[in-house]
């Protein structure tokens, strides 16, 4: 029978970052028991908010990188050929690996057309969902991992369009534990969806007008490169661009609106457990943040970047995430740069970059110690 | 007043609205217990004082945030839990055995913060902890994630 002491020992570990937490299972048979019990995983996830970091796919080599809180870089072995044996981790981006979503720490990742779960901070992985069509030559996919509070259970969403065949474009919805695929309403343009964020048990997604939303305004000899995941530039000149938030409902699985302030929004995450959008603005890009959930008049502007520009009509701003001392925020700014901006001087640095037939992948999220059980795929029953 | 008394047999008058904030003794008070002197067997004279000026200071916590007071509670309480490591944990012992909510956290809080970047042998030797595993089984647990035991902010020092 637990003591006391061995009560208060393991509230006192549950105000511990993950990183102590590894530590510490070192200390003795008990601590280590503690740190790994399920019900303490799920409880520390939800207390720990703070220490957002990145992780990074590159489809160069092709490799997965960590970035951490204090901007260093960190190999990552990918687990999931232990898994599934002969599944390739390719360099064609559309074809091998999307980081679809983060959810507690957890994420939620396809290597062809199989779907893991992964949790890189303690190497739990295993798959979860399958679909065919995440293989298929010129589909591009954008997705979203989150929890239904209701019926204690992650759900999968996915965006799916062709960039082959412009009538073939859907979202789906999938409980990881009954793993059907269901088909939703939509009213948005599903080509213009981009980045999903999770927060308070919705998913936030931004819409952007791209290419696809334009096609009388193109000439012919446009050029796509289903792979790049964005379109060229040129076929965006003189057309004004505009962006908007949606979220959706984890527990309803419906879609909304969330109103946004003035400005063309071109990114998406989460600050100091606040959802934040950066704007593009004369001379600069401004980052807002909702201080309170859901209140529209809440919108504050917190920083603007004058020192940098994002090129209107194909940039964005995704994986914001702040430094452990709070001085610089992480910015990907195009497929094949991640920037450092300085809060304090308002200067702007590199740190990763790629030649421009690279994608720099990337997603951010709070680590936890979270296995969450009974989520396994079995070939035979889930198979139809 | 309500009357309480240590284990070391020390008897302190507090204000009943400040006592109230242990929900323990608040439901003592409301059965109608509390009529004379609340014995309080688990915790010492040392500690119930500490107790107590938490008690005393934070006695009406909506009254602090209509007067502006609200800086120099969070100042008192910082000052506070600058104590010694077994003093903090004697204070959260007896804060988890009158159920004072605030106050165990405040004090859970400030011994994650003093934990958090301590090396596992300094933790061990703070909480007077014997490690009953063995070589192997700590390997293990570093080679699942060597970059846990790795980084400028690991302190080996106890204190």
């Amino acid at each position: 029978m637990a003591s006391i002491v061995d009560d208060i020992t393991i509230i006192i570990l549950s105000n511990l970052p993950v990183k102590s937490l590894l530590r510490f299972k070192c200390v003795s048979k008990s601590w280590c028991s503690w740190i790994s019990d399920p019900k303490f995983e799920l409880s520390n996830a939800r207390r720990q908010q703070r220490g957002a970091i990145s992780l990074l796919y590159i489809n160069d080599i092709p490799s997965f990188l960590f970035m951490t809180e204090n901007i260093v870089f960190k190999d990552l072995i990918y687990p999931f050929n232990k898994i599934v044996p002969d599944v390739k981790v390719g360099r064609r981006f559309t074809l091998g690996c999307n980081l679809l979503g983060s959810c507690h720490g957890l994420l939620l990742i396809n290597v062809e057309q199989h779907i893991f779960l992964w949790n890189p901070t303690i190497g739990f992985c295993t798959k979860v969902l399958e679909l065919d069509d995440l293989t298929r030559e010129g589909n591009i996919v954008v997705g979203g991992l989150c929890f239904d509070d209701s019926m204690n259970e992650y759900k999968a969403l996915l965006f799916i369009y062709s960039t082959i065949d412009d009538t073939k474009k859907y979202v789906i919805v999938a409980s990881l534990k009954d793993k059907k695929w269901r088909k939703l309403e939509f009213s948005h343009y599903i080509p213009s969806v981009r980045s999903g964020v999770a927060l308070n048990g919705r998913l936030h997604f931004i819409q952007v007008r791209r290419k696809h939303d334009l096609g009388h305004y193109l000439n012919k000899n446009f050029y796509i490169r289903p792979e790049l995941k964005c379109c060229d530039f040129w076929a965006w000149k003189g057309i004004p661009p505009f962006g908007e938030l949606i979220y959706f409902d984890s527990i309803t699985e419906k879609f909304h609106k969330f109103p946004i302030p003035r400005g063309l929004i071109v990114g998406l995450g989460v600050l100091n457990e606040c959802l934040c959008v950066a704007c593009l603005r004369s001379g600069g890009m401004e980052i807002l943040v909702m201080k309170e959930y859901g209140k529209v008049e809440s919108w504050t502007s917190t920083y603007v970047i004058k020192s940098f520009e994002i090129n209107p009509y194909f940039g964005y701003a995704e994986s914001l995430f702040m430094t452990e001392d709070g001085e610089e925020l992480v910015i990907k700014v195009s497929r094949d740069q991640v920037v450092v901006y300085n809060l304090k001087d308002d200067s702007v640095r590199q740190i990763l970059v790629r030649t421009p037939t690279v994608c720099i992948s990337s997603i951010t999220y709070v680590p936890s110690l979270i296995s969450p059980q009974g989520y396994n795929w079995r070939d035979k029953q889930h198979t139809n | 007043m309500v009357k309480l008394k240590s284990n070391d047999d020390k008897e302190f008058e507090v204000e009943e609205a400040a006592v109230i904030q242990s929900e323990m003794i608040k439901n003592m008070i409301e059965d109608g217990c509390a009529t004379s002197v609340i014995p309080l067997p688990n915790i010492d004279s040392k500690t119930l004082i500490k107790v107590i000026e938490y008690l005393n200071k934070h006695i009406n916590m909506g009254k602090a945030a209509e007067t502006g007071e609200e800086d120099d509670l969070k100042e008192f309480d910082e000052q506070f839990v600058n104590m010694g490591w077994e003093e903090l944990f004697d204070v959260i012992m007896a804060a988890n055995y009158l159920n004072i909510h605030e106050l165990m956290e405040l004090c859970c809080q400030s011994a994650a913060d003093r934990l958090k970047n301590k090396s596992v042998r300094a933790v061990r030797e703070m909480l007077k902890i014997t490690n009953d595993l063995t070589e192997e089984e700590e390997q293990e647990i570093i080679n699942d994630a060597p970059w846990a035991f790795e980084g400028p902010e690991i302190d080996d020092t106890v204190n």
